[in-house]
């Protein structure tokens, strides 16, 4: 039964996320235009809001999913280290992992955004998306490498 | 001669290396993956980092002959551009030989960025015998991946199927020789029935040439064979759609 503990804790994470770009559209006066479940290009949920011209607080939006993650991420590592469970970590990994993608996730939408190209530009296998890929890989092994993290807390 | 042969490998390496997708998966992916799989679970492990190196390579080679030659020269034979060519003042084969080359060229090139990464950062030696392993795995892969490619890229699902189709037919072809076979896995060891079909496998006898173990040249050679007088079958058939 403990391995149902990743896809449980990545469940969670998932709420927590969106509900956070739901509140953070609240507090910052964004107009949220859709909640929902979008198929392509992998079954995901969403939050749309109406782009707002004052750029910080449209960033502020698409960052505090990932930034929730991350705080969960570092508060449980410093005070519980993951209660020993290493499904509530591989969870927690995974769903970094998800969140930081290169390919799609809010990353690539804020990048979207900046560029003020609409939804559809894309910088992939651009000099600044090959930075993205050796950052995001540097992270993968960080989190999941036995030498690294992983092997500190469970090996 | 040899100055236009220089010319059309020259050319085609530039198209190729304009073309940023490509280059992503030559060269980038599988440094990525060799890089990732290396640290997830080759630590410290020089035979598991051998076996996730040559398993690459097995890859690449795969991923050269089946969709960068065959599909190729399938569209320049369906888009009617062959019969152009023609009628350019230099033999076609130079042209052919041009893509060949530059392909092979980048093969090499993304191969020696996945040793040269083996070396500095897992401390992979690189002896002669292990470079002549890879050398004959590389001629093999590509002869028998180049002519399931071009099969694949010939076989026309249905009269007029698009890019995508055919994409598609090359990918599930890909996938499964990829995926069926030793390449990231012990395959036989996890699973005994699906030991047993790779037997049948293509990739097999290439990564036991690239991993210096014995290799099961019946298989390799049939599948060689086969591929060729297929692909030689479809040739014959097939006809221009200009």
């Amino acid at each position: 039964m403990e391995p149902l503990l990743l896809p449980l804790t990545m469940l969670v994470l998932l709420f927590i996320h969106e509900s956070g770009h739901v509140l953070a559209a609240k507090l910052l006066g964004l107009r949220v235009t859709k909640v929902g479940i979008l198929t392509k290009p992998i079954p995901h949920p969403y939050v749309a809001i109406r782009w707002s011209p004052v750029r910080w607080k449209v960033l502020i939006f698409f960052f505090v999913g990932v930034a929730l993650t991350l705080t969960q991420f570092a508060l449980l590592l410093g005070t519980t280290r993951f209660f020993d469970q290493r499904y509530v970590y591989l969870g927690f990994c995974a769903q970094l992992v998800l969140e930081t993608n290169p390919v799609y996730s809010d990353f690539t939408l804020a990048k979207q955004f900046v560029s003020g190209q609409g939804r559809q530009a894309t910088d992939m296998f651009s000099l600044r998306w090959y930075v993205h890929v050796t950052l995001w890989l540097l992270l993968i092994i960080g989190l999941f490498s036995p030498r690294y993290l992983y092997g500190l807390l469970f090996l | 001669m040899i100055r236009t042969l220089r010319l059309s490998i020259y050319y085609q390496l530039l198209m190729a290396l304009r073309m940023k997708q490509a280059m992503f998966f030559t060269l980038a992916f599988p440094l990525f993956l060799f890089v990732l799989f290396g640290n997830l679970w080759g630590q410290g492990d020089p035979d598991h980092l051998l076996f996730t190196l040559t398993g690459i390579l097995g890859m690449n080679v795969a991923t050269e002959g089946i969709f960068a030659i065959g599909p190729a020269i399938k569209d320049y034979n369906s888009s009617g551009i062959l019969r152009y060519f023609k009628k350019l003042p230099f033999n076609i084969l130079t042209h052919f030989f041009g893509l060949i080359s530059s392909q092979l060229l980048l093969m090499l090139l993304s191969t020696a960025l996945l040793l040269v990464t083996g070396a500095l950062l897992f401390g992979i030696r690189l002896t002669p015998a292990l470079l002549g392993q890879v050398l004959a795995g590389l001629t093999a892969g590509l002869t028998v991946f180049g002519f399931i490619g071009l099969s694949v890229a010939f076989l026309n699902v249905k009269k007029g199927g698009g890019v995508a189709q055919r994409g598609s037919l090359a990918s599930a072809v890909y996938y499964v020789l990829v995926f069926l076979s030793d390449a990231f896995y012990p395959l036989g060891d996890i699973n005994p029935v699906l030991g047993q079909v790779l037997h049948f496998s293509p990739m097999n006898p290439v990564l036991q040439l690239l991993r210096g173990e014995p290799v099961a040249w019946l298989t390799l050679v049939a599948w060689t064979a086969l591929a060729l007088g297929f692909f030689l079958f479809q040739f014959r058939r097939f006809t221009s759609a200009r």
